[in-house]
């Protein structure tokens, strides 16, 4: 007489990771060797830290050998490679591609087309049911398994990108005085403003005089594409020295040989020694109406006239300038944004076997089975008595096994392992001939006997 | 002489029990004042419970199932039989136990604990 513990584990996820690179036609950052860049743990992904990426317009590969499969068994049901990626900056072109790959060592698969890649990093995946070369997954596939991934990156346009242009050499123009540093143009080619630091600036003006600089600026270079607007930018200050008079800045480019001023076009004219910015944007040329174009950005010259509307101002009153550069805004069409991947794996799904195991009848077996009661009492000395649900219903086994008892014994922590429920057969009570999940199991074996294995197995029933 | 448990499904007649063993508890509270004296009060029953244990041996294996379905279905127990009449009263199933040993297929030992509810 004998009682069988069966149980059909439910399905399981195996993780494997690259563990060397094999094709590498993306760049890596961060780390050496492409694999290192995408290797990370699947939930714990480093996102920009180390990465692989391309700017290519036609698509390129990475693939990956993954590590092997250990004391995994059973059917395996599918294979899923799951990336982690992103568009850096722009979105990626519906033109592009990122997809997936899958080979087997002998052949391989790619996924349907994910894209476009937003911004920010998601996961991508593809599941396969079946081998690159149809023919059902085997254990040694997984183990000959490469994952990588497939991209481009065609060009993108942004509508609103910008070009910066400092000045870097003195124009046709100069009635100012540098402070700072020389050549004049330094005084205020600055990224980042240093205000009194270096500057420009005109003193004793005479009311209702302008008086003007003009900068160069570098040719533009990579740059293409539709232009919107140009923006001229200061950063200046009045100081009235004590006077009541007012100090104005005004706008000042010349295009080749031509100038572009207005005389509406100051800025707010009492500053009274506060740097502040101001900036004026033309969206086409003023002589024209034409629309800006590189050409003109490269024959261009960027500066202000000064001026004070007023007589009460003294000799050392004056308006100074830290700060000037030209910001295009134009249509982008040449961007490729980098297609970033960073973090690659493939989790292999499987039902392990069944385990079965049979074992000599037991020797004491026991139901124990509560319920949560509670007794409540009232102020008037009533009570009342509740039934909540039940808190357990447990079936303890106990018995001594000495045949093949290490490998039995083995098999039911596997069957613990699993978590599955567990069928129980076999004894003379049908009623508890019945399923179980495992909540403990123990086993010990004594000196001189060490192929003899006593055994508990307390299960809840289901 | 017999030990009968009755539920409004079910008529279950087990053999007279080795031992029944009555159960009260009660909650009782220690007050401390601030000038060192202290009082108790008596704040109810906590658990009125009557044990029964027993060895069953005829159709073993459906009564057990029995007082199993009676717990899973929520069930007043009226028990009667025990020759006390404060003892033959209405119970719910808090406990219940039954056990098997290697030499006596056909016999459960048995632990049964009930919480005697207010009779209505």
């Amino acid at each position: 007489m004998s009682i069988t513990l069966s149980q059909q584990p439910d399905s399981q996820n195996l993780y494997v990771y690259p563990d060397s690179s094999i094709v590498t036609a993306l760049t890596n950052y961060g780390v050496a060797w492409n694999h290192n860049c995408v290797d990370e743990i699947w939930y714990s992904s480093n996102e920009d830290t180390d990465y692989v990426y391309t700017t290519n317009i036609s698509s390129v590969s990475d693939w990956y050998g993954c590590t092997d499969h250990t004391v995994e068994t059973g059917a395996i049901n599918y294979v899923r490679v799951v990336a982690q990626a992103k568009s850096a900056v722009y979105a990626q072109s519906n033109n592009g591609f990122f997809k997936l790959l899958f080979g087997d060592g002998t052949s391989e698969a790619s996924s349907s087309n994910q894209v476009p890649l937003t911004t920010s990093y998601s996961k991508y995946y593809y599941t396969w049911l079946s081998r690159p070369s149809t023919g059902v997954l085997t254990w040694s596939d997984i183990d000959n398994l490469q994952i990588g991934v497939l991209c481009s990156s065609p060009s993108v346009t942004d509508n609103n990108a910008t070009a910066v242009f400092y000045p870097n050499a003195n124009g046709d123009e100069d009635e100012m005085t540098p402070v700072g540093d020389t050549p004049e143009y330094k005084c205020i080619d600055e990224v980042v403003a240093d205000d009194d630091t270096t500057c420009v600036y005109h003193n004793n003006m005479t009311a209702g005089t302008y008086y003007a600089g003009l900068y160069q600026i570098p040719d533009h270079t990579t740059e293409t594409g539709t232009i919107n607007s140009i923006t001229v930018c200061y950063r200046w200050k009045w100081y009235p020295n004590g006077m009541s008079g007012r100090g104005q800045i005004f706008p000042y480019l010349k295009l080749g040989s031509a100038a572009i001023f207005s005389t509406a076009t100051y800025a707010s004219t009492v500053q009274e020694g506060v740097w502040k910015n101001y900036s004026y944007t033309y969206t086409s040329v003023p002589s024209t109406g034409a629309a800006w174009t590189w050409n003109d950005i490269d024959n261009l010259q960027i500066g202000f006239k000064l001026k004070s509307p007023d007589t009460d101002v003294g000799a050392n009153a004056g308006v100074f300038v830290t700060q000037t550069y030209l910001v295009v805004n134009y249509n982008n069409s040449n961007i490729n944004p980098e297609i970033r991947t960073t973090q690659c794996y493939a989790i292999v799904n499987y039902t392990p076997n069944p385990s079965i195991v049979t074992l000599t009848i037991p020797q004491t077996y026991e139901v124990s089975h509560s319920r949560n009661i509670e007794r409540y009492i009232f102020n008037d000395g009533d009570y009342r008595v509740f039934d909540y649900g039940r808190s357990n219903k447990t079936f303890t086994i106990n018995g001594t096994e000495d045949t093949n008892a290490f490998t039995k014994m083995d098999t039911l922590k596997t069957m613990t392992h699993y978590g599955s429920k567990v069928s129980v057969t076999g004894l003379n009570d049908n009623n508890i001939n019945t399923e179980y999940m495992i909540k403990d199991f123990r086993y010990d074996m004594d000196e001189g006997t060490p192929s003899v294995y006593r055994w508990s197995l307390t299960l809840e029933e289901i | 002489m017999s030990l009968m448990l009755t539920s409004t499904t079910t008529v279950l007649t087990l053999n007279d029990p080795k031992t029944v063993n009555i159960t009260i508890s009660k909650k009782v509270e220690t007050i401390y004042y601030t000038d060192g004296t202290d009082m108790q009060r008596d704040k109810g029953k906590t658990v009125h419970g009557l044990t029964i244990t027993g060895l069953e041996y005829n159709d073993t294996n459906n009564s057990m199932e029995y007082i199993n379905n009676m717990m899973d279905n929520q069930d007043v127990i009226t028990v009667s039989g025990l020759g006390h009449n404060d003892l033959d009263t209405n119970y719910i199933v808090s406990d219940f136990n039954f056990k098997r040993e290697e030499g006596e297929p056909n016999s459960y030992y048995y632990t049964l604990i009930l919480e005697r509810i207010r009779d209505e």
